[in-house]
């Protein structure tokens, strides 16, 4: 039998060898998902209404607001920097937990770094269904 | 000293790897809160190894910031460009993960860092090119998760090994010493509830700074400048010798205000 000059050393240099291979392969799966990505996913929830106990729900990524006679729908996302917003009942105000921005019920900034009203989400009522999105 | 130090890094990086192994066998990025919490109060022995994981990665950071600091008060540099180049790449991957392991908890904290990071992407421009690499509209955990257990151990590992030159450490049990003091002397933060109300959140202490920017209405590109400021000067430190004393001083200037920005 042939005698092979290996050691350990040679065994690690030679393993080292293939790590740029698998550094590059790192990055394969990235790419296939950034081609085959969707920014966009229409998404619908259906809600019945009478799960909506209280006149502000969060769901989600998403707050319901109960007025008298509509419903409207924000998204949760703060427009500042897309934190997801608190209830502040007391205050009757959204409150973002990362930066303080602060908007009323009815999805306008009040104050904070944010510069934008929320973000309004389409909805509407079937059969006492609330359909989001 | 600078010798000692640089080798309870490489020390403090074995431990959290190793910790990090045990973590991972308990840790679903599906259920990614709940899995936390089990292995924190469930599983046997879970919170030693997650407070491990946790502050031996603190630690390394801790540590490497010190070896950097050590470097650069040096008159002159000893090692190649290749190996200063590959440890500003580690230096950025050890960020990255730290960051990314930070989202992993899922918590409220955890998640709005994530949100912040995909904001500051998507308002960026140029940037927004990588928002695909770190969005996930199912699974908002996979793609950090993808990055923290896998790409960027990999990228680090690599990176570090043409630094270093060797994992291979004496002080084994220096580093697995360190840990377990901090264990013992600092408290981990603890995890929020994901649908708690009425709490204030903050990112990782390192992303304080930016984060305070962007609270005082700062744009995020700017905040972007501001946070990759010290790796563009990094790189010219190696290239521009007659400019070192110049960086230098920009640094100090730099860490002095960021800190400042932090502590607000």
């Amino acid at each position: 039998m042939r005698d092979v000059d290996t050691n350990r050393r040679f065994f690690v240099k030679n393993s080292i060898k293939f790590l740029p291979y698998l550094a590059v392969g790192t990055f394969i799966y990235p790419l296939v998902s950034y081609v085959r990505y969707e920014e966009i996913q229409k998404v619908s929830i259906a809600i019945p209404l009478l799960e909506i106990k209280s006149n502000i729900t969060k769901i989600g990524k998403v707050l319901v607001y109960k007025k008298e006679k509509e419903v409207v729908v924000y998204s949760a996302h703060c427009t500042h920097m897309g934190c997801i917003l608190n209830i502040d009942a007391s205050k009757e105000r959204f409150v973002c937990p990362c930066h303080s921005s602060e908007f009323s019920y009815d999805g306008v900034r009040l104050k904070g770094p944010a510069k934008r009203n929320l973000d309004i989400i389409s909805s509407h009522i079937k059969d006492k269904i609330l359909y989001i999105g | 000293m600078p010798y000692m130090i640089s080798w309870i890094t490489v020390a403090l990086f074995n431990v959290s790897i190793f910790s990090g192994l045990v973590v991972a066998f308990v840790y679903k990025p599906s259920l990614a809160y709940e899995s936390v919490q089990k292995l924190t109060f469930l599983v046997p022995y879970g919170d030693i190894f997650r407070e491990l994981h946790y502050f031996s990665s603190e630690a390394f950071l801790v540590m490497t910031l010190v070896h950097v600091v050590l470097e650069l008060r040096k008159k002159e540099i000893v090692i190649s460009a290749t190996s200063w180049n590959y440890s500003l790449l580690a230096l950025g991957a050890l960020f990255f993960v730290m960051f990314t392991g930070y989202v992993l908890k899922a918590d409220l904290s955890g998640l709005s860092a994530g949100e912040v990071a995909l904001s500051l992407l998507k308002q960026t421009p140029g940037m927004n090119f990588f928002l695909p690499l770190f969005e996930d509209t199912s699974l908002f955990v996979w793609k950090f998760y993808l990055w923290h257990i896998l790409f960027l151990p990999i990228i680090l590992v690599y990176a570090l090994l043409l630094h270093v030159k060797t994992f291979r450490t004496k002080m084994w049990s220096i580093g697995l010493g360190v840990s377990v003091l901090c264990m013992v002397f600092f408290t981990m933060p603890r995890d929020i509830a994901p649908d708690m109300m009425g709490v204030h959140v903050t990112g990782p202490w390192f992303f304080k700074g930016a984060e305070n920017l962007l609270m005082f209405g700062i744009h995020p590109v700017v905040v972007d400048v501001v946070m990759f400021f010290p790796f563009a000067l990094l790189v010219c430190y190696f290239y521009k010798p007659f400019w070192r004393t110049g960086i230098r001083i920009v640094l100090i200037l730099w860490s002095v205000a960021y800190a400042i920005f932090s502590f607000i």
